[in-house]
């Protein structure tokens, strides 16, 4: 049974505060959208942001992070929890905000994107603090089919549509390994709890074949919403299909959900079995960054180009994640472990700044331009047009290729500084190789931004709360790539109140 | 020991000229010009107001309490290598920021008379209240890379300015050459960084940062071993920065900048910015006699080539540009002799007076409506009476006549090459051969200029005009400086007390116990008895070299205003030669040119362009990287169909191989 004591449910009830503001605000926001009337949907952006505001405040004012086990070993409610709870309800409220510009001025979106994007994150803030595979399965699925409408939610437009359909059919494909592989994982534990699994291991040196079975279709889920090579196919067709804020939340929220769960899946379920997967895993990190990056010079379209980039970045946090499972198997667990782990989520909040600038500014560029929206010769001589806002984007895209002094450098250095005190030297180079092939398709943006004067008249949408939020953004990379220590520290003693 | 006094108007004194030029550079365009002017000056004012302050602050502690810091905020820190942003000031800082906010001011005021047609009035603020900003950076901060970072600045800043009518290739190319040359002695000064990097770090405890002045200060027993290596390494620096040979090249060619640049950076504050640093870092130097004495050796060479060549250029600032190489050259000596602080006090009159020539040519430059050739002058006495007592002033001054500034702090540095254990007779006469040849050139300068008849054209002639009231104040208060200013450092064999040098000696504490610890070992008993017999050779020695500069201005005045007929012989004698050598500074850039630059350049066509860019670079790794990347593309779009059976087929694949795989292995 859990290692962890079990608080009362009145203690319970503190730390489950901002589940249950999210889960109220949601049920809300599903009835204040069918009473109220399609020309009065600013209240609904106001709403939300009310909801999400609340939940920030019950996390950051409720009691401190304990290392308590909530609802019997459902979830967990240390400061790792609370640092991503932070993180999925910052990245909610920043995709409330693009989105509410694009609202203005289209109608052919759906009005409950608010209540299904408030749903979503409660999915994401649950997947992440899951400490049992059934919360586990119960946060991806949340999440997942929250998500699945608000890919294909654009009103005639076949793209989303088909966009949302592909993600749906694959997305319950994986959940079937997903639930197979825990099936396994039950059968052979005789729990459902991360403890469980553990103490299975500590125990029992026997036969491990129905374990490892599971666990193989467990990360088959995992991969896919990473989107690790090769689960990563529906990538490009679904984040080209969204709409640009939606495609943003996928590609920052989901993916920072998944890694969560995947880290404390690995931190709190193996850690005698830390080395189990790590070669497979290297393999595919290494396929993925040089494909996804070899792929993404060749696209002309930004968004399928940020849809590749967002493939190869799941490649590059994986090296993190495979630095920290290589020192569980070295035994260096202790002094090398938590600064791999604290390099992960650094990674995941500077990843999650980048890229969030980066759909910002397209969502606030695209309505107004039709179909040809996404192409990248269309960003020609918008430095003279919007030079804030290009230059927004041109920090978001030189973090994203790792050039100082931005977030995005500063987040690639502690990972391959992990994952060379992990041993792994050669990791760390396919790395260094595949970050540079992607500087090329990153600058490309920002040449055409600069450098090219603009073809014909292009109309750009103009939105006075996107262009504020991505210029902080940028500020907020540029901050952090200045002075990293402070989120650095804040990372790694994040993470050290996983590990055990 | 006690912690430093803390003085947090340091950050202000750094701060405020780089607030006005972000503002100038920023809205400058709205502001209006005289708004642009005042704000500027203002801007070097306030630290210069708040320098006084610091200065007397300083003055009523205890000699050798006399420090103040201002610890502005943690900067970097990885695992033991830490540095922070901190300013100190001690009495050396003192009397760097009174040199740069007090001249900076004065050149500031004039700037905006000077520059008061030009179009690129603004663009010229901002860029000069920045260097303002860098070099206060440069002598206020406590550890070596902040100090890195003003110095990299001021560089930046000397670049831009130099460049700073860039439509003319020919000043572009100088801006750029100056950068370059810099950066080969930057290259001096970042080895230096990393040396004592490696060699501190392992000993430090946490908390440390092995930059500090205080930390290299408190360690020097771990640097004993590398000082030969670091001092040389830091002088390659100074050598770029201060115009020394082999890099003193770029200096006579950045005069391509508007005449206030010239006085401001590369006369007056700037180009000191290695004497200083070797003043700041005496304590290295001190420890290795090698060092001190290739320094030594540099200085007094480059004090006498500079100032041979200066002999035969006929266009005014170069004249004064090899004048200024020449008297780093002594600074330069006096710092390799052990004799700091007389280096300093030269550094301090030269500001002055070096200020005062240029600023006064800049004048002449205006009236003569851009002419620089001194061959077509001549005569300017009669309407120019401001520039032309003022440039008098600084003529008496640089070649050292009693009571000019320059006269003690020349007199100091070659009694010093003289007397000090480092120094020796043979550096003495060095010093002294160019001090005659210094007087010699400024007396033909100042013929040329200001006395006989006038001969340029008749066009020219009709607009000659005294200079603003903005141009003319700041060359009096400069003059008066130019004289006065040498006083504080009045010599204990004229009766004087030599305030300078005693308020200084707290910061070359350490290198006077060293000198003493050598030298007192054979001197032990001496020095006292001697003391009479000393003071007559400085006597001595200084009468003479009164002489000879007095004799060496006699001469040019003679020659160039009396007897024309004799400088034409001159010029043609031995077929021309030699004058041909001098004008043509030695061929040194001649000879760079055919032994640096032409295979560089070669290198760089035949081999790096030719082969290595076009052929591996643009044919093997460009287009063949595209071509792979093409057929990557190809081949990855085979599976990229958008057919979400294929896709399913890829996870379903993908889970066969996680769990063939994690079942199968052991």
């Amino acid at each position: 049974m859990p290692a962890v004591a079990d608080a009362s449910l009145t203690a319970q009830f503190g730390a489950l505060l901002p589940y249950l503001v999210v889960a109220g605000g949601g049920v809300l926001l599903l009835l204040a959208d069918a009473l109220s009337r399609a020309s009065r949907r600013d209240h609904l952006y106001l709403l939300t942001v009310a909801v999400l505001l609340g939940a920030l405040a019950a996390q950051l004012f409720g009691p401190a992070p304990e290392r308590t086990a909530l609802l019997r070993g459902m979830l967990g409610g240390e400061a790792y929890t609370q640092y991503f709870n932070l993180l999925f309800l910052g990245i909610a409220l920043l995709t409330a905000t693009f989105a509410t510009s694009v609202f203005e001025r289209a109608a052919r979106y759906r009005t409950d994107f608010y209540p299904l994007l408030v749903f979503a994150t409660l999915g994401m803030m649950i997947l992440a603090a899951a400490t049992d595979l059934l919360t586990l399965f119960l946060g991806l699925e949340t999440m997942s089919l929250a998500v699945y409408v608000l890919v294909g939610g654009q009103r005639g437009s076949l793209r989303a549509s088909e966009a949302g359909l592909k993600y749906l059919l694959l997305g319950a494909f994986a959940s079937a390994f997903l639930l197979f592989g825990m099936g396994l994982v039950y059968g052979w534990a005789g729990g459902t709890g991360y403890a469980d699994i553990a103490d299975g291991l500590r125990g029992a040196g026997g036969n491990l074949l129905l374990l490892r079975a599971g666990l193989g279709l467990m990360l088959v889920a995992f991969a896919f919403k990473i989107a690790i090579v090769p689960f990563h196919m529906w990538t490009p067709d679904v984040y080209d299909g969204a709409a640009s804020f939606v495609t943003g939340y996928m590609a920052t929220g989901v993916k920072a959900a998944a890694f969560a769960a995947l880290l404390r899946f690995c931190q709190l379920a193996l850690p005698e079995l830390g080395g189990f997967w790590w070669p497979l895993l290297a393999v595919l990190a290494v396929v993925t960054m040089i494909v996804a990056n070899l792929v993404a010079l060749a696209q002309d379209g930004i968004k399928r180009m940020l849809a590749w980039s967002s493939v190869a970045h799941a490649g590059y946090l994986m090296l993190g994640v495979l630095a920290l499972l290589a020192t569980g198997r070295q035994g260096l667990a202790a002094t090398v472990g938590p600064a791999s782990g604290g390099a992960v989520l650094f990674y995941l909040v500077a990843y999650s700044l980048m890229n969030l600038g980066a759909f910002g500014v397209i969502t606030l560029l695209g309505p107004d331009r039709g179909e040809e929206a996404d192409r990248i010769s269309g960003y020609a001589g918008l430095a003279r047009r919007q030079p804030l806002v290009a230059a927004s984007l041109a920090v978001c895209l030189l973090s994203l290729a790792g050039i100082p002094p931005t977030a995005g450098f500063m987040a690639k250095f502690y990972v391959f500084g992990a994952v060379v005190k992990a041993g792994l030297v050669p990791l760390a180079i396919w790395g260094v190789v595949a970050s540079l092939i992607s500087v090329y398709y990153y600058l490309r943006v920002i040449v055409v931004m600069y450098m090219q004067p603009a073809g014909e008249s292009i109309h750009d949408g103009r939105s006075w709360e996107t262009a504020f939020a991505t210029g902080l953004l940028a500020l907020l990379i540029l901050f952090l790539g200045v002075w990293p220590g402070g989120l650095q520290r804040l990372a790694e003693v994040t993470f050290r109140t996983l590990a055990g | 020991m006690e912690s430093p006094a803390v003085e947090t108007a340091l950050r202000w004194i750094v701060l405020t000229p780089l607030l006005s030029a972000a503002i100038i550079g920023l809205a400058g365009r709205r502001i209006p010009q005289r708004a642009v002017g005042l704000l500027a000056c203002a801007a070097v004012g306030l630290p210069l107001a708040l320098a006084v302050k610091t200065f007397v602050r300083l003055t009523g502690m205890a000699p050798d309490a006399r420090l103040l810091t201002d610890a502005v905020a943690p900067w970097i820190a990885v695992g033991k290598l830490r540095a922070d942003i901190g300013f100190a000031c001690d009495p050396l800082g003192a009397v760097m920021i009174l040199v740069v906010t007090g001249v900076g001011f004065l050149i500031h005021v004039y700037s905006i008379g000077y520059m008061g047609h030009d179009p690129g009035f603004r663009r010229f603020f901002a860029y000069l209240n920045l260097f303002v900003f860098a070099m206060l950076t440069l002598v206020l901060a406590d550890n070596l890379i902040l100090l890195f970072l003003g110095w990299e600045g001021v560089g930046l800043c000397s670049y831009l300015l130099i460049g700073f009518w860039f439509n003319e290739e020919q000043n572009a190319a100088a801006g750029k050459k100056a950068f370059i040359v810099n950066r080969i002695g930057d290259f001096g000064f970042l080895c230096a960084l990393f040396l004592v990097a490696a060699t501190l770090l392992p000993h430090l405890t946490a908390g440390e940062s092995p930059f500090a002045f205080a930390t290299l200060r408190s360690h020097l027993g771990l640097l004993g071993s590398v000082a030969t290596a670091l001092g040389l390494l830091f002088f390659l620096g100074v050598a770029g920065k201060s115009a020394q040979i082999p890099l003193y090249i770029w200096l006579p060619d950045a005069m391509a900048g508007p005449t206030p640049v010239s006085a401001l950076i590369h006369a007056a504050t700037m180009v000191t910015a290695g004497v200083y640093l070797m003043a700041r870092l005496n304590f290295i130097y001190v420890l290795s006699p090698v060092a001190m004495a290739i320094v030594a050796a540099v200085g007094a060479v480059t004090a006498l080539v500079a100032a041979s060549i200066g002999l035969a250029q006929n266009d005014i600032k170069k004249v004064l540009a090899y004048s200024t190489v020449s008297q780093l050259g002594y600074m330069v000596m006096a710092c390799g002799v052990g004799a700091f602080a007389a280096g300093i006090f030269h550094l301090m009159t030269h500001a002055f007076f070096k200020a005062l020539l240029f600023l006064g040519s800049g004048s002449v430059i205006h009236a003569m409506s851009g002419e620089q050739d001194m061959r077509v002058m001549g005569g300017l006495r009669g309407k120019m009476r401001v520039t032309y007592a003022t440039f008098a002033v600084g003529t008496l001054a640089i070649a050292g006549i009693f009571p000019f500034a320059g006269f003690f702090s020349k007199d100091e540095i070659l009694w010093k090459a003289f007397s000090e254990a480092g120094g020796g007779l043979q550096f003495w006469a060095v010093g002294f051969l160019a001090a005659g040849l210094t007087a010699f050139y400024m007396a033909r300068l100042f013929t040329l200029t200001f006395l006989g008849e006038n001969r340029a054209s008749d066009h020219v002639r009709r607009h000659i005009h005294e200079s603003p009231r903005t141009m003319t104040v700041p060359l009096i208060v400069l003059a008066v400086l130019s004289l006065v200013g040498g006083w504080i450092g009045w010599p204990h064999f004229l009766g004087g007390a030599n305030h300078f040098e005693t308020w200084l000696a707290p910061v070359f504490h350490a290198e006077s116990q060293v000198v003493a610890h050598v030298a007192g070992e054979h001197a032990a008993g001496a020095v006292v008895s001697a003391h009479g017999a000393r003071a007559a050779q400085e006597f001595g020695l200084a009468g003479a070299s009164l002489l000879w500069a007095a004799l060496g201005l006699a001469l040019g005045w003679w020659v160039y205003g009396r007897r024309p007929s004799l400088a034409e012989g001159w010029r043609r004698s031995a077929g021309g030669i030699p004058h041909r050598i001098l004008a043509n500074k030695y061929y040194v850039d001649e000879l760079y040119e055919a032994a640096v630059i032409r295979p560089g350049y070669a290198l760089s066509r035949r081999i790096l362009w030719k082969w290595v860019d076009v052929g591996v670079i643009d044919g093997l790794i460009v287009n063949g990287s595209a071509v792979a990347v093409a057929i990557t593309g190809a081949v990855l779009r085979l599976f990229q169909n958008g057919l979400v059976r294929f896709y399913a087929w890829a996870v379903a694949f993908g889970a066969a191989v996680f769990v063939v795989y994690l079942t199968v292995r052991s």
